[in-house]
């Protein structure tokens, strides 16, 4: 790992960093505190009228306040801002460098490409780290301010995984970013596989290919044994991608 | 002394495209060596594999006594590059730039970054992307030379620079590097530049080395001869070896050698003339003459 281009790489991501922090923070923010409000407005919906949003927000997540909070943050809104924010950190690190045309003048600094491209999905991964687990820790201590009981313990496992999920993505986007040479080329690349394996994941025996079925962590939080399976799948998935990233780099010319 | 750079039979292909075509050449430490070709005659991927930025496709080659593939990164260490597109990281200002490249390097001397900055008078706050083409090829040059490399790689460095901007762009490769015995391999096509001030050029065509010589065993040795015989000479005058190509007009003719000089000027005047003229050639008309093409 290479310190200055750690810096430089800080500096060229900082506005989607505090971007991408502020969404997450505001969306944890306003999920504890609309707990009262949509537990009502599910409430005065008739049940034959509820089911017609197809289970979106079922009625019994509200009779737990951490299970209304997992529903809504891992397995709705973090995983899927986090989604987006995954692609948009990962997909200039490399293509950003080859479309800017400054991928000569940094590969002919003496530092070797191993170097580079782990310095470069480090700081990603740092910065998604951050994101997520700020705006998680700013959900947890809103909903300490609610009369409702917070599980935080079990949230911020849950977060773990999660987390493991979206660097998975970020993983899998920056595989792109070496691959396609234009960094919006990449994001919608990485994009249309994500959606891809997600159609799969319709299908029973394909589930296992839906990286949000294994990031969500409901097995642990609803089922109370911890994913081993799904954190294995995800580990690997994540070694395999940057692996497979950081070969093509090093073999790519410029 | 082992030479700055060795390439044995280096090869790089795109698709079917032959860029570099079993090329070899010795560039001696100290010297400096003026690399010549026209577009797209493999001179900037040659450059790229001597960095690393490209593999081979067959051959080798040793920089710095370093393999080229194999040790890239200690030849980056050691050698200073000057691109023909000089593209930095646009929204860093000279200074950034200069801070951000200054740790990868051991043995950066902040006096001589310094002292280029003055004498280039680039304002250390300005943002790169508000800079002339001409000053981004400046501040490469402070950029490579700074760490004090054994070996400078210039790729068409001149190309965007005024004249006046040129000349002290060449002073200072002539002044400040060749005299502390620094190796500078120069590419470019600006070919009175090459010759001011390289000792030693390699011609390069469709990849493959043409010719490789002392700028002054270049000037010696190919000449061109105008001479107006009084009659009909034999054909075969003009087949010996060392003429490259010839024009006649009547019993007018304009003769390109490229060596055998001597024996060539004692054959032709064993038969009568009237006009016998030996004509220099500047390292352009050379060029030119090598790279134009077959004798006729």
């Amino acid at each position: 790992m290479n310190g200055t281009l750690l810096r430089k790489e800080l500096r060229e991501t900082r506005w989607k960093l505090v971007l991408g922090t502020a969404v997450l923070a505001a969306t944890a923010i306003f999920l504890p505190l609309s707990f009262n409000f949509l537990k009502d407005l599910i409430s005065a919906i008739p049940p034959e009228q509820l089911e017609r949003f197809g289970g979106m927000m079922p009625a019994n997540i509200f009779n737990d306040y951490s299970l209304y909070l997992w529903s809504q943050w891992n397995a709705k809104n973090l995983a899927q801002i986090g989604t987006i924010l995954a692609v948009l950190v990962g997909m200039n690190l490399i293509a950003g460098e080859i479309s800017g045309q400054t991928a000569g003048f940094l590969l002919t600094r003496p530092i070797s490409r191993r170097s580079v491209f782990l310095t470069k999905a480090l700081t990603g991964m740092l910065i998604l780290i951050s994101m997520v687990w700020f705006s998680t820790i700013v959900m947890v201590i809103t909903a300490h301010f609610t009369p409702y009981t917070v599980d935080a313990g079990r949230l911020l496992l849950t977060t773990v995984i999660t987390t493991l999920g979206l660097l998975v993505l970020f993983s899998l986007t920056l595989l792109f970013s070496t691959l396609i040479d234009e960094p919006v080329k990449a994001a919608g690349a990485t994009l249309l596989v994500i959606l891809l394996l997600v159609f799969c994941g319709w299908i029973e025996p394909l589930r296992f290919l839906n990286i949000f079925y294994h990031m969500n962590g409901a097995q642990y939080f609803i089922g109370g044994t911890f994913p081993v399976v799904s954190t294995a799948i995800m580990c690997a998935a994540a070694v395999v991608l940057l692996a497979a990233g950081l070969r093509l780099f090093e073999k790519k010319e410029f | 002394m082992k030479p700055a750079i060795e390439l044995e039979n280096l090869s790089k292909k795109f698709g079917k495209n032959k860029a570099v075509d079993n090329l070899s050449l010795q560039v001696p430490a100290g010297c400096i060596f003026g690399f010549l070709g026209p577009n797209g005659a493999g001179k900037t991927t040659t450059i790229k594999m001597m960095l690393g930025l490209m593999r081979p496709d067959g051959g080798q080659g040793r920089v710095l006594g370093r393999d080229i593939v194999r040790e890239s990164e200690a030849i980056r260490r050691k050698t200073g590059y000057v691109a023909e597109i000089q593209e930095m990281y646009r929204y860093m200002t000279v200074q950034e730039i200069i801070s951000f490249c200054k740790p990868f390097y051991t043995g950066w001397n902040d006096r001589l970054a310094k002292k280029y900055l003055e004498f280039f008078q680039l304002p250390r706050g300005e943002k790169i992307k508000n800079l002339s083409k001409g000053m981004k090829t400046q501040l490469a040059l402070i950029l490579a030379m700074a760490p004090e490399p054994e070996l400078l790689i210039l790729d068409e460095p001149t190309s965007g620079l005024d004249t006046i901007n040129r000349q002290e762009f060449l002073r200072i490769i002539l002044e400040e590097i060749a005299l502390q015995g620094r190796t500078v391999f120069l590419s470019s096509h600006l070919l009175h530049d090459v010759e001011r001030v390289a000792d030693l050029v390699a011609i390069i065509k469709h990849g493959k080395l043409i010719d490789i010589r002392s700028i002054d065993e270049l000037k010696t040795t190919v000449k061109k001869i105008r001479v107006v015989f009084q009659k009909e000479v034999p054909a075969e005058l003009f087949s010996r070896p060392g003429i490259r190509s010839y024009t006649r007009e009547g019993s007018a003719y304009v003769v390109s050698v490229e060596n055998n000089l001597q024996d060539i000027l004692a054959d032709f005047k064993k038969y009568p003339y009237f006009t016998f003229d030996i004509i220099d050639q500047n390292l352009e008309e050379i060029f030119l003459e090598k790279v134009k093409g077959d004798k006729k």
